[in-house]
């Protein structure tokens, strides 16, 4: 009898177990589909785009030579080793054997040149044509390719993960296409193939079953386009989608408070820094004046209070996840130590324009108005303008931006002298320091992308950030942090680069 | 009769005609360059220079405009930037988004706001008419983007009704298969339609039912209706076949003028709902200034305009006999 009564007992203990086994699996297995909240749509599915919509998806999609991983470090992609040959005049790469397109073509050698050709090509209106232009290649064999500057000199150090965006096309089956069938039909090598595109609605992927690191557990991917923050979020909580990023600071208590969802952080290759101009007045030459500007405005507060905590004060152009950061203190806040700069600056009360842009940056209208009413608290005499992204843009191209301003600049390639080069170096179309740049950088930056021994290229890049620091022309420098809503059950990590890719690491 | 129609066909060709004018100048003088907005950050004034000229950017603006007219006539408005497809495909495929909505919220307005008004009219100055007028003056007031959201957060955070966003297979998709038997399909788009229809309709309908109550009670005031009364008919009678009849003809004409601001309506709404129609395109071209895109949305949508006007004119001549015998104009 009492052991018929524990046999009963286990028997049931067994149920609830299987019960709560089973419910457990419901909730907290990765599902098979999975569902991300998207702001915008893309406009195209075409390779080496410039466009976070468009990279979101086609990231996984197509494929590089060369990864970063979600640390910003490059590792092997189609490319399984690359060495710098010949005096560092070429890059060779080997490629990955056996990887097949989604269309079960090959890839090989003739892939590569026939995408650096195509990428190069102005008709094709590829957004990334730049990084490849002024390179050619040598096919060495099906799999070994050599990548060299058409005048001959030494080749890029950062070249590999600086191609991170010129994703690899199927020469066989491009040449047969036209550019508006591959910008909504894309075939790549990654691991989801496109399977639909609903115009303003979704953009379905599946696992692609001959994926070359084994099919993604994950069956399909769609990419929901929902515009409206407010309303991603709810979708998010109602349980209509699984995946959202850029979720704003005072939606992060309530989805925290889900006990289905949670939310995942990470810090960015993007630097968002005030730029003063220092090729004009009133900054040009007058370093108490941008001294002033820099003890003026309080990037802790920004940072805290703007942004909610989701972006971290920094004293460098560089984010800290590059190659090369140096970590710098920010200026220190201090409106009187300011008051004294503006008084030895010489300033005589004339009227200086700030320029915002208008939702190209997160809250760049909010921060805008902070930093124009501490400029105005220690005496300065501003004026605030702001303008939408494409106004913006033509200004920035004609270099009529304004003489603060605040710019993004994201280090995609990982490495710390991009970000330098773009907004420093006296040959970059978007330098705002005059003919020679800030004195000393330009010789640090050149060293860096010519050097290829990594403690050389350290030390440059560090000095390069000292000398800026010193020299007082970024006055406010942070890194936004990513923040992402997901349900519990997802397993999924984010990446440096913001970009969304479901790689098939992150469902194992 | 026939006379008028084709005047009228001929004059609204011109008004394209300065719409087209209008749309291209208006874009091209605005600041902004397409090829800097597909180019990244970086671009060189060389990497501008070679896309512009891809693009055709680099001919003289009068030139761009009649290579465009000519395409345009026969109904070729180029491709689009960014997109890289036809513009005038990229439109149609999102139009019956749109129409969907803006038919939707049209429908709703009307049925809401026509018997309120003409209630809020019958009972003036009762408790009726105010809380009528209260409830209109608070579709009026509401913003559109506002409302929506509190309706997703009720009826679909909250209560769980309906979807939040999307618009599923579309009602026109749902109809169809409702021919095939299946009302599961049809049922599912009328949810999806809902919530975007009501966000939409609300400031129309509040605005239908001020001109109803105010056309009513100057019908009513009229000698017709005391004639009509006096002779025995019942005052139902009266109110739908006399007094409505008429004061439906500037509610018609009201209606019509506001389709066209329905559909503007709609793009707040849309970008709201991630309703997929023509609102959501047209702000991606212009934050991209994809010209063609821009081009062919404005100018197809003034077109559709033009059509439903016209179709306004036939309703129009439909419900006053007069206008029948006499002719317009």
């Amino acid at each position: 009898m009492k052991g018929q009564n524990i046999r009963k007992l286990l028997l049931l203990l067994l149920c609830a177990a299987s019960v709560i086994s089973i419910s457990s699996i419901e909730v907290f297995s990765q599902p098979k589909t999975l569902i991300v909240g998207s702001g915008m749509e893309p406009l195209d599915l075409l390779p080496a785009s410039s466009s976070i919509a468009t990279m979101d998806r086609t990231y996984n999609i197509y494929e590089p030579l060369v990864w970063l991983n979600a640390d910003a470090k490059p590792v092997p992609c189609l490319a399984t080793s690359w060495e710098a040959i010949d005096g560092n005049r070429k890059w060779r790469f080997h490629l990955r054997k056996g990887v097949l397109f989604h269309n079960g073509e090959k890839f090989t050698a003739e892939d590569v040149a026939f995408t650096i050709d195509f990428t190069k090509k102005p008709e094709n209106k590829l957004s990334r044509r730049g990084r490849v232009a002024g390179y050619t290649y040598k096919i060495i064999d099906d799999y070994t390719i050599d990548v060299f500057r058409e005048d001959g000199k030494p080749v890029d150090p950062i070249l590999p993960s600086f191609w991170l965006p010129i994703q690899m096309l199927s020469k066989s089956t491009v040449t047969k296409t036209t550019l508006p069938k591959l910008a909504r039909e894309p075939i790549g090598t990654g691991p989801f193939q496109f399977v639909e595109w609903k115009d303003g609605e979704q953009i379905t992927l599946k696992a692609y079953d001959r994926y070359w690191r084994g099919r993604p557990k994950i069956d399909r991917v769609i990419f929901k386009s929902i515009p409206e923050m407010a309303t991603r979020v709810v979708a998010l909580k109602a349980g209509n989608v699984d995946l959202i990023s850029e979720v704003p600071p005072e939606e992060i208590k309530s989805l925290e408070a889900d006990p289905k969802l949670k939310i995942l952080k990470k810090p960015s290759l993007a630097n968002l820094h005030l730029t003063l101009r220092t090729d004009i007045p009133p900054f040009k030459d007058n370093i108490n004046f941008r001294k002033a500007v820099a003890h003026a405005v309080n990037v802790e507060e920004v940072c805290k209070n703007i942004l909610g905590g989701n972006a971290t004060p920094v004293g460098s152009i560089v984010p800290p996840l590059a190659f090369g950061y140096k970590d710098i203190k920010p200026y220190k806040y201090d409106p009187n130590l300011a008051k004294e700069y503006l008084q030895k600056s010489g300033y005589k009360g004339e009227e200086i324009n700030i320029q915002s842009t208008v939702g190209r940056y997160y809250k760049d209208i909010e921060i805008n108005t902070a930093i124009d009413m501490w400029l105005k608290a220690i005496g300065m005499k501003t004026n605030l303008k702001m303008y939408d992204s494409p106004t913006w843009m033509s200004l920035f191209d004609t270099k009529k931006i304004d003489p603060i301003c605040l710019i993004l600049w994201t280090a995609r390639s990982g490495d710390g002298v991009e970000n330098l080069f773009n907004a420093v170096h006296s040959s970059s179309a978007s330098c705002f320091h005059g003919p020679k740049g800030v004195p000393g950088v330009d010789e640090l930056v050149d060293l860096a992308r010519t050097n290829f021994d990594p403690k050389v290229r350290k030390e440059a890049i560090e000095k390069a950030q000292i000398l800026l620091y010193d020299y007082v022309a970024f006055p406010m420098t942070y890194v936004p942090i990513t923040v992402y809503g997901v349900r519990k059950n997802i397993k999924w990590s984010p990446r440096a680069d913001a970009t969304i890719c479901i790689a098939p690491e992150d469902d194992k | 009769m026939i006379n008028f129609f084709i005047r009228r066909i001929f004059y609204s060709l011109i008004t394209l005609l300065f719409l087209s004018v209008i749309v291209f100048s208006l874009i091209h003088l605005a600041p902004g360059d397409p090829a800097r907005m597909i180019l990244p950050q970086e671009a060189t004034e060389e990497d501008v220079f070679q896309m512009r000229k891809v693009l055709g950017l680099d001919k003289p603006i009068v030139i761009q405009y009649f290579n465009w007219l000519g395409k345009a006539i026969q109904l070729d408005f180029g491709e689009s930037i960014q997109g890289k497809r036809s513009a005038a495909r990229l439109f149609l495929v999102r139009l019956p988004a749109t129409l969907e909505l803006t038919l939707g919220a049209l429908i709703l307005s009307v049925a809401f706001a026509v018997p309120l008004g003409v209630i809020a009219a019958i009972r003036r100055g009762t408790y009726w008419d105010f809380i009528i007028s209260f409830i209109s003056l608070f579709g009026l007031s509401t913003p559109r983007f506002w409302l929506g959201i509190i309706l997703i957060l009720i009826f679909s955070l909250g209560l769980g009704w309906f979807p939040s966003f999307g618009r599923g297979s579309g009602l026109f998709y749902g109809i169809l298969q409702l021919f095939k038997g299946d009302f599961g399909t049809f049922y599912e788009a009328l949810r999806n339609l809902t919530l975007p229809s009501i966000a939409l309709a609300t400031f129309f309908a509040a605005s239908f039912v001020k001109h109803t109550r105010a056309n009513v009670l100057e019908e009513i005031s009229k000698l017709y209706v005391r004639t009509a009364r006096q002779k025995g008919i019942g005052e139902y009678r009266v109110i739908v076949f006399h007094v409505l009849r008429n004061a439906l003809i500037p509610i018609v004409t009201v209606i019509g003028l506001n389709v066209g601001l329905l559909m503007g309506g709609a793009v707040v709404t849309e970008i709201v709902f991630a309703w997929p129609g023509v609102g959501q395109l047209l702000i991606n071209a212009l934050f991209a200034r994809d010209y063609p895109l821009i081009q062919a949305t404005l100018f197809m949508g003034g077109a559709l305009i033009t059509v439903i006007f016209i179709l306004m004119d036939i309703i129009y001549v439909a419900l006053d006999p007069r206008i029948r015998v006499k002719g317009i104009g």
